[in-house]
């Protein structure tokens, strides 16, 4: 391949390289900047080269503190439940080395994320929820999301406040 | 006479540096990945195989229509899934030592793509970008210094040591530069869009939450702050952003600009437990700090890459 040749290939890389991300990750206006990004949506999918929201605590800072419970409803009404870890309680490096639960525990409450939930209640039910007292079996597993009020806030906090709790998804199970 | 538009894109892409730079930047990312992949692997089966918590029909559910991945097309089981790991790794060992390197480069972004794809639940952002940063490395000439492939193609080829390091042109170092600098630009648009950052009172927010907050300097305590201290602090933080985003590229103010950009993110690593966010954004921030080697070099470059 000749030098002038490699260089205009290069040219071009570079502008469908820049143009992909730019269309990406700027909102921009109007009906076609959307239909755009929706063309070019497709192709950064399949590459991987999609560029995801770089959202870094944006915008709204106060939902982001909680975790998840699971409960395992059974049938003569006892509740198993089962906690996602409190991150303040644990160590530093526990933190560290756990980063990918953190992110999973977030993500997972999400609406967007809703086709994964039936296949975690599942994985809950079989490897998280902890034995039961009774033998009575599971008819129910619910996962709740457990917003954690921030400590000592010299500010004023959201008006009016955020539910502490919201039941995202119900599984009921045929014993 | 004033230069041209093509002179000027020439001389911004197709400079040359230093070709130690690439080189570097191959060891630092392979350390990187090297914690990311033993991370990962604490619980590799309870992330990607079918008995983990997203079976491959829930995660191709998950995620939109066109995206692949190598794990959605292999068997699923456990035994597959622990050959991919050791495969991985030793690919990410190859990869390190500079062996094979542009292969090892390209299956490392295939299986990073396939991982975010298999499962999209478990990634943050400094995934994204380490996802980007394999991808323009597949462009970089990453094997020419400090590598198995450059003692193997000296002893083939018989080539003496040079007088002068090689060169390669910059223009994937420019890429990645810019990828950088459109994710800070993200950043503020997505801050600018929540009330909390707008009205200055994020900081007080972020400085609490569990996950990332509490382990190491214990800001909280620390900023005993009425509104205007947080303001400032917020604020500041957005404007940190814009700086980097845009006054990067100013060349009087640049390594002020980097060093305090080293600044704000070692800051931020002292004080939040963001896994190795800081440190990939430091070292591609670092890369600002290569100086092209040659601008008259645009024309006849020393090296392809």
């Amino acid at each position: 391949m000749s030098t002038k040749l490699k260089r205009h290939l290069t040219n071009v890389f570079i502008v469908a390289f820049l143009g992909l991300i730019f269309i990406d990750t700027y909102p921009g206006p109007g009906s076609a900047w959307k239909n755009l990004q929706n063309g070019v949506d497709p192709l950064l999918d399949f590459t991987g080269l999609w560029q995801g929201r770089w959202d870094l605590f944006a915008p709204d800072v106060d939902r982001q503190n909680h975790h998840i419970e699971v409960v395992a409803i059974h049938r003569d009404g006892e509740r198993t439940v089962w906690r996602s870890p409190v991150w303040r309680d644990l160590s530093c490096f526990q933190t560290f080395v756990r980063i990918r639960e953190v992110e999973f525990y977030d993500r997972i409450r999400q609406e967007w994320n809703s086709p994964a939930w039936p296949a975690f209640a599942d994985y809950a039910r079989r490897e998280l929820i902890p034995p039961s007292e009774t033998d009575s079996p599971i008819i129910e597993i619910e996962l709740i999301e457990v917003i954690r009020p921030l400590a000592d806030l010299r500010l004023p906090a959201r008006q009016p406040p955020l539910p502490s709790r919201r039941s995202f998804y119900q599984q009921p199970l045929v014993p | 006479m004033k230069p041209s538009s093509s002179s000027k894109w020439n001389e911004f892409f197709f400079t040359t540096v230093d070709a130690r730079v690439y080189a570097a930047l191959r060891i630092a990312i392979a350390v990187i990945l090297a914690i990311h992949l033993s991370v990962l692997a604490r619980n590799w089966l309870m992330w990607f195989s079918e008995s983990g918590v997203l079976d491959r029909a829930s995660a191709r559910a998950n995620i939109d229509d066109h995206t692949q991945s190598l794990f959605f097309w292999l068997n699923g089981s456990p035994t597959t899934l622990k050959l991919c790991l050791v495969l991985i790794a030793a690919q990410l060992v190859a990869f390190g030592i500079g062996l094979a390197t542009r292969f090892n480069t390209i299956c490392l972004f295939v299986w990073l793509v396939s991982l975010h794809h298999r499962n999209n639940l478990i990634w943050e952002g400094e995934d994204l970008l380490l996802r980007i940063v394999c991808f323009l490395l597949i462009f970089m000439p990453l094997s020419q210094h400090w590598s198995l492939d450059a003692v193997i193609r000296k002893r083939r080829d018989g080539v003496a040591t040079p007088d002068s390091p090689p060169t390669a042109f910059v223009w994937p170092l420019r890429l990645l530069q810019l990828e950088l600098s459109c994710l800070y630009l993200s950043a503020v648009i997505q801050k600018l869009s929540g009330e909390y950052w707008r009205n200055g009172t994020a900081i007080q927010y972020v400085i609490r939450l569990d996950d990332v907050s509490g382990h190491r300097v214990p800001l909280a305590n620390l900023l005993d702050y009425d509104l205007i201290g947080y303001q400032l602090l917020t604020w500041s933080t957005v404007g940190f952003e814009i700086m980097l985003a845009f006054l990067i590229w100013v060349p009087q103010v640049r390594r002020p600009i980097i060093y305090l950009g080293i600044v704000f993110h070692l800051g931020i690593e002292f004080t939040m437990d963001l896994f190795l966010f800081q440190w990939l954004m430091i070292l591609v921030l670092a890369t600002h700090l290569v100086s092209p080697l040659s601008p008259g070099a645009a024309i006849n470059p020393t090296k392809n890459p």
